[in-house]
């Protein structure tokens, strides 16, 4: 991690408490905690409708909240919305920049617009082109830039005037792996760097690289913590991992059992998802015996360590039922 | 309001405009070309026009007169005959106007002083033919005059500020605030819209730029355009038109900035309710151009309008600048005469302000 000073650790660059909204009778958001520290990569998840974009809207500042407060770097996000938008970058999920204008002419206009001049304007500018990899296509029409570099300018036009907090809303929906991969490069040194950064996904693979996660559902937040505190957690659904060459008729099998809740296939193996309350141990010696029972060969038979989506998916159940 | 915010919405404002030479080009140059073709295209006075003579007796006193309807030149003589029946003819297929019948005893009454000529008038277009009536009887009245006929009363007329009576100086200043209403309202009604169509709102929502710097800053570089629009067709009216600047200059234009303010604010505040192009510049031409063109009193006196309509014209703005256009350009009187015109300006102004200013809240950005 990176060599920050202490009383900058101090504060949080996002810390909202008690965030809610309401529209109408409908409630997006309802009474959530938010604190993300500097230096800190803080994921959003949740499927949409879940509350997310509401969420990540009130933090901008963009939708008042209906109640509950929101500070910024310890600037108050609603009463002093002027001075707290100064410290904050924000990438749309899609692309809000001017197509009409080049590279250069976007960047020049968020310069303007958070009021950077003289020198520190061009030091800014040429950071932003050198470190974002956009030099040679200052001159290019935003339209026609592809994909991964419309995103990297987005970011730079939001990282221009070097905010306390970064917000990206879906950054990596529609683009390549490798411009994937470089984008959390990216993040990774912003982090380092001292910057907050507050990223909505749908990729479980995404969220494994945040520092701390937290899961929406239905406007609250159902499930918080490192992705570590997260796959350690118990899962009450457990799963079990079948490795056999006769899969198919195992398959059919598994349907018939009443201690089955799903069963996913899995690159030549089973996954069978058991019930709520189901002993894994006792549901393996079952299995085994039956096996032998039909003469149904198993390669390797154990419970299976649970990812990420696992422990989403039985949440996300828990909190139906 | 925060200059440096301003300055950069402006500059971007500008930057769109040049990458767009075209339109750019167009904005330049429609203000001239519609300049010229309103400025040939409404004619209030008759040159030329096409009429028939049927003498139906050929002698020495049907000749003269005739004569002196070949020589005006508000006719042109196209068809000469014996026979009305050729005239009628000639008058439905469209040929002539209208037709000058000179019945077989014309000269014979001439004598006893109670001669008559017939006048037909094609009547479709009710103002031409309201035309060539008058300018037929004056023409009959001064081939009397040229007689020795000594009328009991001449009427000595002067028109002032309009010597030769052209109509064409009364409606140059009405085309050129037709001109500047519909290019103010229809560049800035796309402006905003497009904002909104396109999804910057977006970005812009996040940044500390509020609704006054976005608003001030997007009209900044239009007014400009708008000025050097006016300019032109100042110089196109003063040049080409021959039309007389009496009045100040500076005058002129500084309420022409008054007026194009108007305008643009309302093109803003359409942009602003319609929230896409399309329908922003259709509203904006109907609600510029045909009050300006219709109820600004340059073609039609609001004097002679129906009452109703007399009060709506206290809304449209151009009223009031082709009222004080006028004024500065043939009487060259200062518009401290007519400052009830200028007040009336300014008084839209403040109220356009206050609801594009109010309206403004729809795009979310800061206050």
């Amino acid at each position: 991690m990176s060599a920050l000073k202490p009383d900058v650790d101090a504060t949080p660059v996002i810390l909202a408490e008690n965030l809610t909204r309401r529209f109408g009778d409908f409630t997006a958001v309802d009474h959530i905690h938010i604190t993300v520290q500097p230096g800190e990569v803080f994921g959003l998840l949740g499927a949409n409708g879940a509350g997310k974009t509401t969420a990540i809207r009130m933090l901008c500042g963009m939708l008042p909240p209906t109640a509950g407060w929101i500070r910024v770097a310890d600037v108050d996000m609603v009463r002093h919305a002027r001075r707290a938008r100064g410290l904050i970058g924000y990438v749309a999920q899609r692309f809000s920049l001017y197509g009409d204008l080049t590279v250069l002419e976007n960047l020049k206009l968020q310069a303007g617009l958070y009021g950077l001049t003289g020198a520190r304007q061009r030091e800014r500018l040429e950071w932003a082109l050198a470190h974002l990899e956009l030099i040679d296509r200052k001159d290019a029409m935003a339209e026609a830039l592809p994909l991964g570099y419309k995103r990297r300018l987005a970011l730079a036009a939001a990282l221009l005037h070097e905010p306390r907090v970064l917000f990206l809303d879906e950054p990596t929906s529609g683009v390549d792996p490798i411009a994937r991969q470089r984008f959390w490069e990216l993040i990774y040194e912003l982090a380092d760097g001292g910057i907050g950064i507050l990223v909505t996904t749908h990729y479980m693979d995404e969220a494994l690289f945040c520092d701390r996660l937290s899961l929406m559902q239905a406007g609250r937040i159902v499930a918080e913590g490192t992705p570590d505190e997260l796959l350690r957690r118990p899962l009450p659904t457990p799963i079990l991992e079948l490795d056999s060459p006769d899969a198919v008729a195992f398959e059919q099998l598994a349907q018939t059992w009443p201690e089955t809740r799903e069963i996913i296939p899995h690159a030549g193996q089973l996954r069978i998802r058991l019930h709520a309350g189901t002993e894994a141990s006792a549901m393996t010696a079952k299995i085994w015996a039956m096996a032998a029972e039909r003469g149904l060969t198993v390669g390797a038979l154990h419970p299976a360590a649970p990812e990420l989506e696992d422990v989403f998916v039985a949440v996300l159940e828990e909190n139906e039922t | 309001m925060n200059v440096q915010h301003v300055r950069a919405m402006a500059r971007k404002e500008w930057w769109h405009l040049l990458r767009d030479p075209r339109s750019l080009a167009l904005i330049l140059i429609m203000p001239s070309m519609l300049l010229f073709l309103f400025g040939y295209a409404i004619r209030l006075d008759l040159q030329h026009a096409p009429i028939a003579i049927v003498q139906e007796s050929r002698d020495a006193a049907t000749e003269e007169l005739a004569a002196h309807f070949a020589a005006s030149r508000a006719f042109q003589v196209v068809l000469r005959s014996n026979d009305r029946r050729d005239a009628a003819m000639a008058l439905q297929r469209g040929q002539i106007w209208a037709a000058v019948i000179f019945p077989t005893d014309y000269a014979r009454q001439l004598e006893r002083g109670a001669a008559r000529i017939q006048l037909l008038l094609d009547g479709v277009d009710a103002n031409t033919a309201r035309l060539l009536r008058n300018y037929a009887l004056v023409l009959v009245n001064d081939y009397l005059l040229s007689r020795g006929g000594q009328p009991p009363i001449r009427i000595e007329d002067r028109t002032w500020f309009n010597e030769t009576k052209e109509s064409r100086l009364a409606i140059i200043p009405g085309i050129i605030a037709m001109v500047m209403a519909v290019i103010g309202a229809l560049m800035t009604s796309l402006t905003i819209a497009r904002e909104m169509e396109q999804g910057n709102l977006v970005m812009l929502r996040t940044t500390p730029l509020t609704r006054r710097e976005f608003l001030f800053g997007k009209l900044l570089p239009y007014l400009f355009i708008g000025l050097l629009d006016l300019a032109v067709a100042v110089a196109v009216a003063v040049f080409v038109f021959e039309m007389p600047l009496r009045g100040s200059l500076p005058v002129l234009l500084l309420l022409s900035a008054l007026f194009l303010l108007v305008v643009m604010l309302q093109g803003a505040l359409i942009s602003i309710n319609a929230g896409n192009q399309l329908l922003a510049s259709q509203m904006a031409m109907v609600s510029t151009f045909l009050p300006a063109f219709l109820l600004s009193g340059f073609i039609f006196a609001i004097e002679n309008m129906p009452t109703v309509l007399q009060y709506i014209t206290l809304v449209v703005p151009a009223r009031y600048y082709v009222a004080l256009s006028r004024a500065i350009f043939l009487k060259g009187i200062t518009p401290l005469l007519l400052w009830t015109q200028v007040a009336a300006l300014l008084a839209i102004l403040l109220v356009l302000l206050r609801l594009t200013l109010a309206r403004s809240r729809k795009l979310g950005l800061l206050p």
